[in-house]
């Protein structure tokens, strides 16, 4: 551990020995309230309760027990008589936590865990006792890792683990908030690496090859959890920077904004072929081309999503085409590949001969790669089959779906009842 | 869709009952004049993305599926092609407009360059947009003709808009802004005002005559459209928006205010599916390109 880990940990204690005695003073005036309000005898608050619910008996008797039980305080939390909430609660869970240890998200935080924000602070705790520190529900990383399912498969997969997960999640995460940093961290990247990491050493310097480390993102190129690849790189790694040939790209690793080329002309140094295959198409992706071209949806160095895309796809292509992910949300059905991210099933993402960067125009190909159009219904379809309302369209998958949704059926244009049919066949309108 | 229909009902109640900022000129309809589907020879358009209003008069339509710029003449109800340039050198046409005399200026899609092309349908040689330093070669994404003959060209890849002069020398080089999420297109109005219109941020961006760097015009559009593709000023100061990926025409006052909302998705004539470009020509038509229509789409602009 760390100076600064053990200044913070000497901070932690501190604070949570000055919550427990303010606590502890609270108990006394809401002891007397309490046997005041529903006329207790004296002493009774504490043993009242229990001689009923004999089971909590044994449960007080647990490593760690929650202030007000030990004090016999169940009507701090519980109305004894009747109550609006379940478990004849006086109030909602998370606003009798909150009477006594307030909000557990500081303003201006810039990340909170969701439970805290929801108030389901018995997520983690059990509010009567437990054998863990802190009244948790589960010891150690357990607790976390059986929400956080992703973490927990990566890490079962990983061969380079990094040693502080196994020692305990909140040794680098705040389980509440964190006022400074995003995804609960209790300091921003690199600053927190840089408490055990010391940048400065020969072997860090070399293994980095000068890069200026103090100064980047670490969590840029490294898992911070684990991964399968050395140095805990994220599972996809560019092969330059697998090889430490930073000299590819940077004129100087040491000052990496020192690119050898602008933009794109960087990246078609190896990639010619894909750059070559993207100008002999009609349409160009925009983003393929403009200032900040590739690294507009790739990672230079190494990324946890394959061809080294800077985000799961979905996440990446609707961080531009809101209004399309939007669509799908709204719609009635859903189509499988975008709920499943695969923008790339039907789209290609840097360049096309077709409108909506699909691989050819026409759709009947395209959705066909996963339906069967052909065996679809008996209405004519393709080139022999002019579209009813416009004599320059062949009738296709388009003309009934919209394939990112529609307030309708089987993301139909209109009500398959009469509506779309309809729209063509205006004969049979009544 | 029940939000943009609440702004253009408010917008149409506070304007009858007087209380709204919109003067008549700000509020703008559309009825459907004429569609056009083919040529002369009945080949019929193939998802054509551009069109330009040039100052010679008619229609000029960038044809890009048959890779060819048509030239059209609007009477009443009837649009008629009355000419068809085919060129070698321009295989992907996405915009086009034309000056008094009947020159054009041609984006190639394909290239991501400007091309003239002489009145009478021959190649004038590609447009040379000066390169910044340090920056890759200019990707041309879209242009403006001014008056007097300047062209306003959006360069993404020097993430900049310039002026060139008639003679293609630089006349003005402003940065796109930093807000800017993805520039699609450039308006340029009577009085030398440069708009830019960021589709992926759905906004407006203005830079008048004199100013050194784009200022937002207008707030986030994303209540009113789902894409902008296209933008075009007209006559009035007002901006026409096309909302491609939701189908419709969305109109800005002079200050970048909502005015309304025109057309929708779907076939009829009259409707739209992303319409890709848009232009007004200054004597109450609008043009647009109908893209997945594959045609083009006339209206006739009412106050």
């Amino acid at each position: 551990m760390c100076s600064s880990r053990n200044g913070r940990a000497t901070l932690s204690s501190a604070l949570l020995l000055a919550g427990f005695l303010v606590a502890l003073l609270a108990i006394g005036p809401v002891r007397a309230q309490n046997e005041a309000k529903f006329r207790l005898k004296p002493g009774a608050a504490g043993k009242l309760c229990l001689d009923c619910h004999v089971d909590f008996q044994d449960v007080v008797k647990q490593a760690s027990v929650h202030t007000p039980v030990k004090g016999g305080q169940c009507a701090s939390c519980h109305s004894p008589h009747a109550a609006d909430h379940g478990k004849l609660l006086s109030a909602t869970p998370d606003a009798i936590c909150a009477t006594c240890h307030g909000t557990m998200v500081p303003d201006g935080a810039v990340s909170a865990h969701q439970s805290v924000v929801e108030g389901r602070c018995v997520s983690c705790h059990d509010p009567h006792a437990s054998p863990n520190k802190d009244v948790l529900i589960r010891a150690g990383n357990d607790l976390c890792l059986e929400c956080h399912a992703d973490v927990k498969s990566s890490l079962a997969a990983a061969t380079h683990r990094h040693a502080p997960v196994d020692r305990n999640c909140l040794g680098c995460h705040d389980p509440h908030a964190s006022k400074s940093a995003t995804s609960l961290l209790v300091k921003a990247s690199p600053a927190l690496c840089l408490d055990c990491h010391k940048p400065d050493q020969a072997a860090f310097t070399k293994a980095h090859v000068g890069y200026p480390v103090a100064k980047s993102d670490c969590s840029s190129c490294h898992d911070p959890h684990g991964s399968k690849n050395e140095g805990i790189l994220w599972a996809t790694v560019h092969e330059p920077v697998k090889n430490r040939m930073c000299n590819q790209c940077h004129a100087d690793s040491a000052s990496p904004a020192n690119l050898k080329r602008p933009g794109g002309d960087l990246c078609r140094g190896c990639h010619n072929d894909l750059a070559l295959e993207i100008a002999a198409k009609s349409r160009v992706h925009s983003p393929v081309v403009d200032k900040t071209a590739c690294a507009n949806c790739h990672e230079p160095h190494a990324s946890k999503t394959a061809g080294l895309l800077s985000a799961p796809q979905k996440q990446l292509c609707g961080s531009c085409h809101q209004d399309t992910i939007a669509r799908q949300d709204r719609s009635l059905a859903k189509h499988a590949p975008v709920d499943a991210g695969e923008c790339s099933a039907c789209h290609l993402p840097h360049a096309a001969d077709a409108t909506f960067l699909f691989a050819t125009a026409d759709d009947k190909q395209v959705c066909g790669s996963c339906h069967d159009w052909a065996g679809h219904s008996a209405h004519p379809i393709g080139e022999a089959a002019v579209d009813q309302r416009n004599p320059n369209l062949r009738v296709d998958c388009g003309s009934c779906h919209r394939n990112h949704g529609t307030p309708y059926k089987v993301f139909a244009h209109g009500d398959v009842k009469g509506e779309l049919c309809m729209a063509c066949h205006t004969q049979f309108t009544r | 869709m029940t939000i943009r229909m609440h702004r253009a009902a408010c917008l149409l109640v506070a304007t009858l009952l007087g209380t709204g900022s919109a003067g008549a000129a700000e509020v703008l309809k559309l009825r459907h004049a004429a569609t056009l589907y083919a040529d002369a020879q009945g080949v019929p358009l193939r998802w054509p993305q551009g069109v330009g209003c040039g100052a010679a008069g008619g229609i000029l339509v960038a044809d890009s599926g048959n890779g060819r710029i048509l030239k059209v003449e609007v009477s009443g109800a009837l649009a008629l092609v009355n000419g068809v340039v085919t060129l070698p050198e321009i295989g992907y046409p996405v915009r086009v407009d034309g000056d008094a005399s009947g020159s054009l200026v041609v984006l190639d899609g394909k290239r991501w360059a400007l091309a003239r092309v002489g009145a009478d349908g021959t190649f004038g040689g590609w447009i040379e947009v000066p390169r910044v330093d340090g920056a890759a070669a200019p990707v041309v994404r879209a242009f403006a003709l001014a008056p007097g003959g300047s062209i306003v060209v959006l360069d993404i890849a020097g993430g900049r808009v310039v002026r060139l002069d008639a003679g293609g020398a630089l006349e003005r080089s402003i940065d796109l802004p930093t807000e800017a999420r993805g520039a699609v297109d450039v308006a340029v109005d009577g009085r030398g005002a440069l708009f830019l219109l960021d589709g992926v941020g759905r906004r407006v961006f203005v830079a008048r005559a004199g100013d050194t760097a784009f200022a937002p015009l207008s707030g986030s559009l994303a209540e009113d459209l789902d894409f902008p593709g296209a933008l075009d000023a007209d006559a009035s100061g007002r901006l026409l928006l096309t909302d491609e990926h939701g189908g419709g025409v969305v109109i800005l006052g002079p200050d970048g205010s909502f005015r309304g909302r025109q057309s929708a998705y779907g076939w009829k004539e009259g409707l739209v599916r992303y319409p890709s470009d848009l232009c007004s020509n200054g004597r109450g038509l609008l043009a647009i390109a109908d893209r997945e229509n594959q045609r083009v789409q006339v209206f006739t602009i009412g106050e």
